[in-house]
Formats: C-alpha cells, structure tokens, sequence
C-alpha cells in the first residue's frame, strides 16, 4: 500500500481512495522563513551596534538589564509564535482528490476554516492558471473548477504543477463518469 | 519616585500569559487539523522546544542580573512657595 493510501481525513467514504493530496507551494512559505530570520537578526544587530558605537555613552544598570531582556524576550516570543501561525495557516490549506470527489479544506485563519467538495461527475470545465516570472520557473499557479453544484468554481491557488493537476482531474472526472453510466446501465429496474 | 525591577518582570509574566494563550490556541489547531502526516507533530514539537529555549535563557540573564535590589528612580520636580524669599516693604 502506498503512502497516500494510508491517509485518512474526516469524512472519507468506505473504499474511498485518495489519488492526491495537494497543498500550496513551498516558495509560498518561504518568504515568512526569510521574514523570520531577519527579523530574528534584527535585534542582535542593534545590540551589537550599540555596543561598538554608543558604548561610550549607554551602560545599563540593572533595571535597564532587565528591561532589554524582558523586551528581546517578548520580541522573540511573539514573532516565533506568528510563524508558527503562519506556518500552520500554509500547511493546513489542503486539498484532496479522491476516485469520488475533490475536497477543498482552506485554513483562513484561527478558527476559521472552511470545507467543501464537489463530485467528480458534476464537473464542468478545468482551467489552470500560470502567472508571473516566478510561478514560470518554480511551475506554480492556479487550477480553477468549474461545476454544476453549489460550490459553482473551485480555486487551488499557489499549487504546483497546475497544468499536471487539472489534467489529473480530468482524467479522475472521465473516470468518475464512465463508472456512473456503468452503474445506471447495469442497475436493475 | 522609585520603579522597582520586578514591575517589569509583572508586566513580562502578562506578556507570557498572553503568548502562552496564542500558542495554546495554534498547537489546538496543529493537533486537532494536522491529521495527514507527521511533519505537523515535528513542527509543533520544534515550535514547544524553541518556546522553552526562549524561556530558558531569558531565565538564565534575568537570574544574574539584581532583580531584587534594581531600582529606577524618577525625579518629579515640586514646587513649593519658599517664603523666606518674601521680601516686605
């Protein structure tokens, strides 16, 4: 049994099988890891350069010790703390195909969260989308969905290979199909 | 007026409070969210390591500095009516 044949998310049918699990772009994250380490120098370089230039002129006693500890503290903190967010608001966007449907779980946030799917037979149109330098050379984009539910377009954003994806899709949805027309054809009256 | 140190370790202990809050709230998400595999349980394991790392250290600064003794003094300027300076004809 493969990897992805070992996953199991809520609400999966019986013998429903997962054929793809796709989530957003790793360069998407890679900016708040960019992000992360500058702002983590941030402080050790200020402290540094007061330390070589105002030496002279700034030497803290204990309260102000205190006070830059407590502060660096905190500052470390709570930026370690919205990367850890931010990281989970990247890895919790998913999106799952099955042999059945195509589940879309996006997280927008703490508590906030939303779930939908749309069948396989009841889509219309695939669309994928490649926009930019970037999304060229790292092969990321968009796949929109067109279907005949509620849900009436589905949006994958910032996943790779969004080409391989829609025409994955198509050929899970001809599939789909061809399986209901054999049941109705087969069903006894 | 005279600050005493330890206001400011108050103020952090709030501050702490607060981020143990935020981290409670995301490690909820991690565990009940992040079902697929296990990258999202190392993360969060990283995530609680590095916190008490953070911890740990700015114990091990704030241990050798005088919290107890640190004081911050403010001069407040008071006017009084000196009346030795009264001059009467």
């Amino acid at each position: 049994m493969s990897n992805i044949q070992k996953i199991h998310f809520p609400g999966q049918h019986h013998n429903e099988r997962i054929f793809l699990v796709i989530r957003r772009h790793w360069l998407m994250f890679a900016k708040h890891v960019f992000w992360l380490l500058f702002m983590a120098a941030l402080p050790i370089l200020i402290l540094l350069l007061i330390n070589i230039f105002l030496t002279d002129f700034f030497v803290p006693d204990d309260f102000f010790t205190i006070l830059i500890v407590c502060g660096v503290s905190t500052y470390y903190l709570f930026i370690w703390v919205f990367f850890f967010r931010d990281f989970l608001d990247f890895y919790l966007d998913v999106w799952i195909l099955t042999d059945e449907r195509i589940v879309s779980i996006e997280q927008l946030g703490l508590f906030h969260r939303v779930v939908s799917e749309v069948n396989l037979t009841k889509i219309q149109d695939v669309t994928s989308i490649v926009r930019g330098a970037f999304a060229t050379f790292f092969n990321y984009g968009e796949t929109h969905i067109q279907s005949a539910g509620s849900e009436k377009r589905f949006i994958f954003r910032q996943i790779p290979d969004p080409n391989g994806i829609a025409r994955t899709i198509l050929t899970l949805h001809d599939s789909a199909r061809q399986s209901s027309d054999q049941y109705h054809e087969t069903r006894p009256l | 007026m005279e600050i005493p140190a330890f206001i400011i370790l108050i103020v952090y202990g709030v501050i702490v409070f607060l981020f143990c809050i935020l981290a409670f709230f995301n490690i909820y998400h991690a565990i009940r969210f992040g079902i697929f595999d296990t990258a999202v349980k190392f993360v969060t394991l990283i995530f609680i390591l590095v916190s008490l790392g953070i911890f740990f250290i700015t114990g091990l600064f704030l241990a050798e500095s005088h919290w107890r003794d640190a004081k911050f003094f403010i001069d407040i300027p008071t006017f009084s009516a000196d009346t030795s300076k009264n001059v009467r004809n």
